[in-house]
């Protein structure tokens, strides 16, 4: 399984890179802002993206509206990463195209099987 | 596979300690500029995403007390944010004691205590290139080194950190040099920053102690004016 992360935080990315891939055993790509991850979106065609929800710029709520509007992209599962895991904001987040919401900090050894789930491919 | 994982997190980990000590000295820039300024909304919005990115991945490398503490700080900043207000004395002295939470995590306490006792500086500079340079040679000798990217907000971190010397951008030394006077440390001095081809030595009159004539010789000027 191929997986895009889109986040601006260096440290954030890296260590989710470094879970879904050791012990996941997932193909990553990165990107460190909404645009590139959507430019990265339609050319790489993930099986999955994690997206960021608060990053400067274009936030993680407008990038996933872009992703959705792609014809490209559109049926790319996304998974939003956020950490402000209030229950009506999750709810408001699923309702506007999200797969599901996975929120920080993670445990880094049980990231990859919360997004194996979400995703429905165990 | 967890033996990668392990190996790795040891890495990433180091690196994000560097990176969450780094935010931490913004934090305190920024807080001080908050007590100066308590309805800066830039300022408030700086420390918030600060404290979120602290919050976001503090438990993930190890630190659960600083995501605690930082998702605290965050939902304060936010709270203020949303009402529209300035942020109080007593919100911002909470503030600072959720940065002290973090920076005692990190086993910064100790390394505080060091800084306490070297001779601090303070670069008002916003070349980052030249006041990523001065702080690597600074440090090296054992000096305590705050940097202060924006020369508007240099007598705010100096009343907070009381330098000993400061290292003052030319450019606004002649309008920044006299106001900060009052906050330097006991017997503080002041060096301009100028050109690398400006005259050695060469000071501007009533201004400066002395200016910083080449990279060679940074560490011996700063020397000298200390000891002046």
């Amino acid at each position: 399984m191929r997986v895009l992360i889109i986040d601006d935080e260096e440290d954030v990315r890296s260590v989710t890179a470094l879970s879904l891939s050791a012990v996941g055993g997932m193909d990553v790509i990165e990107a460190s802002n909404g645009p590139d991850g959507l430019r990265l979106a339609q050319t790489e065609r993930p099986d999955a993206i994690l997206l960021d929800v608060m990053m400067p710029g274009e936030d993680g709520i407008t990038t996933l509206g872009r992703l959705r509007e792609s014809e490209l992209t559109r049926s790319i599962p996304v998974v939003l990463l956020t950490a402000k895991a209030m229950s009506f904001e999750l709810r408001r987040l699923q309702e506007l195209g999200a797969r599901g919401v996975l929120t920080k900090p993670f445990d880094p050894m049980a990231l990859a099987g919360e997004l194996r789930a979400i995703l429905g491919k165990p | 596979v967890s033996g990668d994982l392990a190996a790795g997190l040891a890495v990433l980990r180091e690196k994000f300690v560097r990176n969450a000590l780094e935010k931490l000295d913004l934090l305190d820039q920024n807080l001080s500029r908050l007590a100066a300024e308590p309805g800066n909304t830039e300022t408030l919005d700086r420390a918030m995403r600060l404290f979120h990115s602290l919050a976001g991945s503090g438990a993930t490398y190890g630190f659960p007390e600083v995501s605690h503490s930082a998702g605290a700080a965050e939902s304060l900043c936010d709270e203020i944010a949303a009402a529209r207000r300035g942020v109080t004395e007593a919100e911002i002295a909470s503030m600072r004691s959720g940065v002290e939470v973090i920076r005692r995590a990190f086993g910064e306490d100790e390394q505080s205590e060091a800084d306490s006792a070297a001779q601090r500086i303070l670069i008002a500079e916003d070349d980052a290139g030249e006041a990523s340079f001065l702080t690597l040679v600074l440090e090296t000798a054992g000096y305590a080194v705050r940097t202060c990217d924006d020369l508007t907000y240099a007598a705010v971190d100096c009343a907070d950190f009381e330098p000993h010397l400061l290292l003052l951008d030319e450019a606004g030394a002649a309008r920044l040099a006299p106001l900060m006077a009052d906050h330097l440390g006991r017997g503080g001095k002041v060096i301009a920053i100028g050109s690398f081809a400006g005259a050695e030595g060469q000071a501007p009159t009533g201004v400066a102690d002395g200016v910083k004539p080449s990279p060679r010789t940074v560490l011996e000027t700063v020397a000298r004016v200390l000891a002046q």
